[in-house]
């Protein structure tokens, strides 16, 4: 697995493998999107409380989720680029910031959506909503700070500084509700009995939707990724052919 | 269909159609917007390099045609 590792630090190879990932992953994410959102949408039994509306649920929480798990992707990428020098790690880490940004707003989005009609609010100061508001100006910072720089890579360690401080809070955002009690709700246990609170029926459509968005999250990373290795790796001999090949397509449309 | 009885009862939700509705639109917007951006981005790139090459080629035709006219000049 290290040597795998050691091999996607190359961008060629992560070029190659990336493409060669591309359909499996976009069929997969696309099967597993399709029936989990049309299952959790139209078959799901609806809340005995909440109605309809607790189906925000089948978005929000998987978007929340990603959200945070993207921002621990983008502080271990900028701790690979500041203590091996990866270049790698320094591209990957610029994909995060936009994909975990629209991930946060998403989240937040869909929140205060369910909040109106279930809490009466659309926003509360709450310590899980304010953390999260947090991350979401991170990932801002993040991309503002890069935006900031001509150098490609005293841009990279700025960002990849500011990542690792901005850390701390997604320990926060998950914790929040445990430690401090306010109006967002704890994690809802899964559970196989079909009495429980969370039956599969609710859960099972989740997790489908879980996985596809957490699919369609690599997709949107590796897509970034892709441009950028393109981008700075022009001079190198193999970029030149891949380029040439698709201008090749381009001036035969053209 | 499945949980609700008819196609308008789906579209209502019970009644809260317009939260559901929207978050779920949200939705496709980043998920459109995630897939976009990048693909865009990478046609013009492409398009960037496919004149700058351009732009190269027709100065060493230009030169070369230099070339040739001094050369006839010349002899």
């Amino acid at each position: 697995m290290w040597q795998w590792l050691y091999k996607l630090s190359s961008p060629k190879w992560f070029y190659t493998i990336s493409g060669q990932l591309m359909p499996w992953l976009v069929a997969l994410t696309t099967f597993l999107l399709g029936i989990g959102l049309i299952w959790g949408l139209a078959f799901t039994p609806p809340d005995y409380q909440m109605g309809e509306n607790y189906r925000i649920a089948y978005i929000h929480v998987p978007a929340a989720s990603i959200a945070m798990g993207c921002y621990y992707m983008m502080a271990i990428m900028a701790a690979a680029f500041l203590i091996w020098r990866i270049k790698m790690a320094d591209m990957v880490a610029k994909a995060c910031a936009p994909v975990g940004m629209t991930f946060t707003a998403l989240a937040l989005f869909t929140g205060s959506v369910w909040g109106i009609p279930t809490w009466g609010t659309w926003w509360i100061w709450d310590a899980r909503l304010t953390s999260t508001l947090i991350m979401m100006f991170l990932f801002i910072g993040v991309m503002a700070l890069r935006s900031a720089y001509d150098s490609e890579t005293a841009g990279g360690k700025a960002c990849a500084v500011l990542s690792l401080v901005g850390v701390v809070n997604v320990p926060i955002i998950k914790y929040s509700v445990e430690w401090w009690n306010t109006l967002h709700q704890g994690a809802s246990s899964l559970s196989l009995s079909n009495t429980a609170a969370n039956p599969p029926e609710i859960w099972v459509p989740a997790i489908f939707v879980g996985f596809g968005l957490f699919g369609f999250y690599l997709i949107a990373i590796i897509l970034r990724t892709r441009n950028e290795i393109l981008i700075r790796e022009r001079k190198a001999d193999w970029v030149g052919e891949v380029l040439g090949a698709a201008l090749a397509i381009n001036k035969g449309k053209a | 269909m499945g949980s609700f009885d008819s196609f308008s009862d789906f579209l209502s939700m019970g009644g809260y159609a317009a939260y559901v509705w929207s978050a779920y639109a949200f939705f496709v917007l980043v998920l459109v917007f995630n897939i976009l951006q990048p693909v865009l981005s990478r046609k013009k790139y492409l398009k960037q390099q496919l004149r700058r090459e351009q732009v190269q080629q027709e100065r060493v035709q230009a030169q070369q045609n230099r070339k040739e006219m001094t050369n006839g000049s010349a002899t």
